[in-house]
């Protein structure tokens, strides 16, 4: 019976088509949910679904089964928040195990740790699944679009503010006690050019901004990342702070040190940090600047 | 510096390790002076015990409190076995009574001291943790 035989195989191979992509449908529902047992039932929603579809219309079955997966699980999130309203104590997402894997089924073991998870709570359901597709499944955002049905566009955006939620919740959690003693770290660090303590200091992004306002010749593009910036600073290291005395003050409010030689500032340094450790260095040494931004700590 | 294990940074990691592997050396000695050695000053413990275990109703937080938690907690359970596991793709731990997973704790790591711990102790939530095949689950 060819028609019957045909028709086993076909089932054999969206089986197979399924099992293929299925550790990165968990993967996707997981970091929606921060729970692995919601996630797994929307995982079996979707084969179920995925069996009695008319498979021969869809083009690409990997993204097919993905868009499903991130649809129903945007529905599960708000019901699942409802629930958690009534949960005794504090919630917190059930914990999976990733010895055996570890991105489980992403690019990327982005998304995955109890910080993140927690934090990505906050986000409303279309926020959370636009920042986890691209953050740890590396989706372009014009599939990001289709996904969530939105514009291209909007999904950026989507994207971008829940980057800067989670940014801004890192770098709240610092205290300005931690700021200070990473400021202090970082000043002699740099003073004594050392680039492993830099490099410890420093997030990942770092990124370090001179304003020398054209009088004073300082880098007037801005360095990036952990690596530049921390051979940038060990590179002047040495010149830059020959004789220089360092006096902390307050500047907008953050934390910095004032720098002088010879009784004269030349320099007012500045650090903002979050959780991921000093990720904007600010070199004030614009003589126009100087004078207005520094207050002396009493 | 990351708060947790998420980077590819080997070094980074095995510094984590090393802190994690304080941490439990620190709870099975039941020695609060190591204890306090690898706490934030301002660390916070949170653990969802989701009504079904004995757990503080909300987050603790200073070295001395969250210090005093973990060995209560502790003494409760005798002849407990604390092992180091990757939990959500970061270095954390499995504390197991009698063969059974009773708990996981991730760790925030943060400037070289634990920041924040996050226990699950809800029975409900382990599941995956102790069934007879982790595969099916833990996948």
């Amino acid at each position: 019976m060819p028609a019957e035989s045909s028709a086993a195989s076909e089932i054999e191979r969206a089986l197979s088509t399924f099992a293929t992509v299925r550790p990165r449908l968990f993967g996707i529902a997981y970091r929606m949910l921060g729970s692995a047992s919601e996630a797994q039932d929307i995982v079996q929603e979707v084969w179920i679904r995925w069996q009695t579809y008319d498979r021969s219309t869809v083009r690409d079955p990997a993204a097919f089964l993905a868009t499903t997966t991130t649809r129903l699980a945007i529905n599960a999130v708000t019901s699942a928040r409802v629930r958690r309203e009534t949960y005794i104590g504090p919630w917190l997402p059930e914990p999976v195990d990733t010895s055996a894997d570890p991105l489980l089924g992403a690019e990327r073991g982005e998304a995955l740790e109890f910080a993140v998870l927690l934090i990505l709570e906050k986000l409303s359901p279309t926020e959370r699944a636009a920042y986890v597709l691209r953050e740890a499944f590396d989706y372009p955002y014009s599939q990001i679009a289709e996904v969530i049905q939105q514009t291209e566009a909007s999904s950026r955006q989507l994207v971008s503010r829940a980057r800067k939620h989670l940014a801004e919740e890192r770098r709240a959690s610092v205290s300005a006690s931690e700021q200070q003693r990473l400021l202090d770290a970082f000043v002699g660090a740099a003073q004594s050019g050392n680039l492993a303590a830099l490099e410890e200091l420093l997030a990942e992004d770092v990124v370090s901004y001179s304003d020398g306002g054209g009088v004073v010749r300082a880098s007037r593009i801005p360095v990036l990342g952990r690596d530049h910036v921390s051979k940038y600073i060990t590179a002047f290291a040495s010149r830059f702070w020959e004789g220089v005395s360092v006096a902390p003050v307050l500047a907008n409010g953050q934390a910095s040190v004032r720098l002088s030689r010879d009784g004269i500032d030349f320099a007012v340094v500045s650090i903002t940090a979050s959780a991921e450790g000093i990720d904007q260095v600010l070199w004030m040494m614009n003589p126009g600047k100087l004078g207005r931004m520094t207050a002396p700590i009493a | 510096m990351t708060m947790s294990g998420s980077s590819d940074d080997s070094g980074e990691r095995d510094r984590i390790r090393d802190i994690v592997r304080a941490f439990q050396e620190a709870c099975e000695a039941a020695d609060s002076t190591a204890l306090a050695a690898i706490l934030d000053p301002d660390v916070t413990i949170v653990i969802d015990g989701g009504g079904r275990v004995r757990a503080p109703s909300t987050p603790i937080s200073g070295s001395e409190f969250v210090g005093r938690v973990i060995f209560a907690t502790l003494a409760r359970l005798p002849l407990v076995a604390i092992a180091e596991q990757s939990v959500n793709g970061a270095p954390g731990l499995v504390v197991r009574h009698n063969g059974c997973v009773v708990g996981v704790a991730a760790l925030g790591i943060r400037f070289d001291r634990i920041h924040e711990l996050w226990v699950v102790a809800n029975p409900d939530k382990l599941r995956s943790w102790n069934a007879s095949d982790p595969a099916q689950d833990g996948q």
